[in-house]
């Protein structure tokens, strides 16, 4: 993995105020499109669905080589 | 009353929406104009604007609608208004459309429909051929139906197919051809050729409009003395290897004919399997350059 260091550091921090999905947070709020009880609860939701994907995926056996091209088409079916 | 070709594609899009709600259409000029070519015209007041959507100029905006809209259930038939315009949306079709049921176990059904073809004097952005491009693409499915029967058959079949179909309509065939077509509803098989015309001389394995060129060159043939079989693809991925394999067992000699350039072309694809198989092949095809735009440039290539 390439570091970004060679990013100027003045630049993350002008760009981190930018951050559009902070910006979407305050404007729900702001608009009653949510509580912060709804996107607290949602953002619990989220990391505990990703830490479970992240652990049964560690946890799950290498795919069988046969199954190389399974799932590149739907399955046949009457029309 | 015979039915042209681009009047049974139109009649098969509108059967598919009357019978499924989930279908609807989407690209440039569609609604209001009817489409470029009138496929989708009278679509908006029958419809409304909800299930035929206009779009901007972004062929990768329309596609990638579409692929949203896909994998949440709906079923959108996107045109782009000339296949030539096909490669700005290119890899939402081959990284995207093309790949979401193998990486994620998501359906992408839609219908991708494109204008493709030469002999019209459109020029160099006009004219192309580009099967090719996504002949190369395990995940999706290509379509080329040379008749009126197997335009309204193959489209009904690709809006109800749950894969990603590209599907292209020889522009030169719109208006040009025409039979007579069935009344109810019937489709046509995606993935398998049919003969067009039976011979024990010679197998022409081709699709599109030079379907229509190989049945002059087998019906001059046939005042030699020469009886050529003509196999027309209709779908050309997945490939009817069967078919056309049986038909160049019973010949012994084939000949791949198709409009787009050489070099690269599928007919190189094709060939390569007859030789695997069965050890005989030529191929036929048309311009090894792209054409200019005069008229005596592309009378010549």
């Amino acid at each position: 993995m390439i570091p970004a260091d060679y990013v100027p550091k003045h630049l993350w921090k002008e760009w981190e105020a930018k951050d559009p999905i902070v910006r979407l947070e305050h404007r729900m709020l702001a608009e009653g499109w949510a509580t912060r009880q709804d996107l607290d609860a949602a953002r619990a939701r989220i990391l505990r669905e990703v830490d479970e994907a992240v652990a049964w995926a560690e946890s799950s056996p290498y795919p069988d080589p046969a199954t190389l091209l399974d799932n590149v088409y739907a399955p046949p079916k009457e029309l | 009353m015979p039915t042209t070709y681009v009047e049974a594609i139109r009649e098969g899009i509108w059967e598919e929406m009357e019978r499924d709600p989930d279908v609807f259409v989407i690209g440039e000029d569609i609604g209001v104009y009817g489409g470029a070519f009138k496929v989708t015209q009278g679509m908006l007041e029958h419809f409304g604007e909800k299930r035929v959507v206009d779009t901007p100029i972004s062929e990768s905006a329309i596609v990638g609608a579409a692929i949203g809209a896909g994998l949440m259930g709906l079923r959108p038939v996107a045109e782009m208004q000339f296949a030539d315009f096909i490669s700005c949306a290119f890899d939402q079709i081959v990284n995207f459309a093309a790949k979401c049921r193998y990486r994620w176990g998501a359906a992408v059904p839609i219908v991708v429909r494109a204008p493709s073809g030469g002999g019209i004097r459109g020029g160099p952005f006009h004219s192309q051929n580009p099967e090719a491009w996504f002949f190369h693409v395990p995940g999706l499915k290509v379509i080329e139906p040379a008749t009126a029967y197997d335009a309204k058959g193959l489209i009904k079949a690709a809006i109800r197919d749950d894969d990603p179909v590209i599907f292209f309509e020889h522009k030169l065939l719109y208006r040009r051809i025409k039979e007579d077509l069935p009344a109810g509803d019937y489709t046509v098989p995606i993935g398998k050729a049919k003969v067009f015309r039976e011979g024990r001389d010679l197998s022409i394995i081709t699709y599109g409009a030079m379907v229509w060129t190989a049945l002059e060159a087998a019906e001059k043939l046939s005042q030699e003395g020469v009886a050529a079989e003509i196999i027309d693809l209709r779908t050309l991925l997945p490939l009817d290897e069967e078919t056309i394999l049986e038909s160049v067992k019973k010949t012994s000699k084939a000949l791949v004919l198709h409009e787009d350039t050489l070099t690269g072309g599928i007919g190189g694809e094709i060939a390569a399997r007859i030789m695997e198989s069965l050890r005989v092949a030529g191929r036929a095809c048309g311009s090894r350059r792209c054409a200019g735009h005069a008229d005596s440039l592309q009378s010549a290539a």
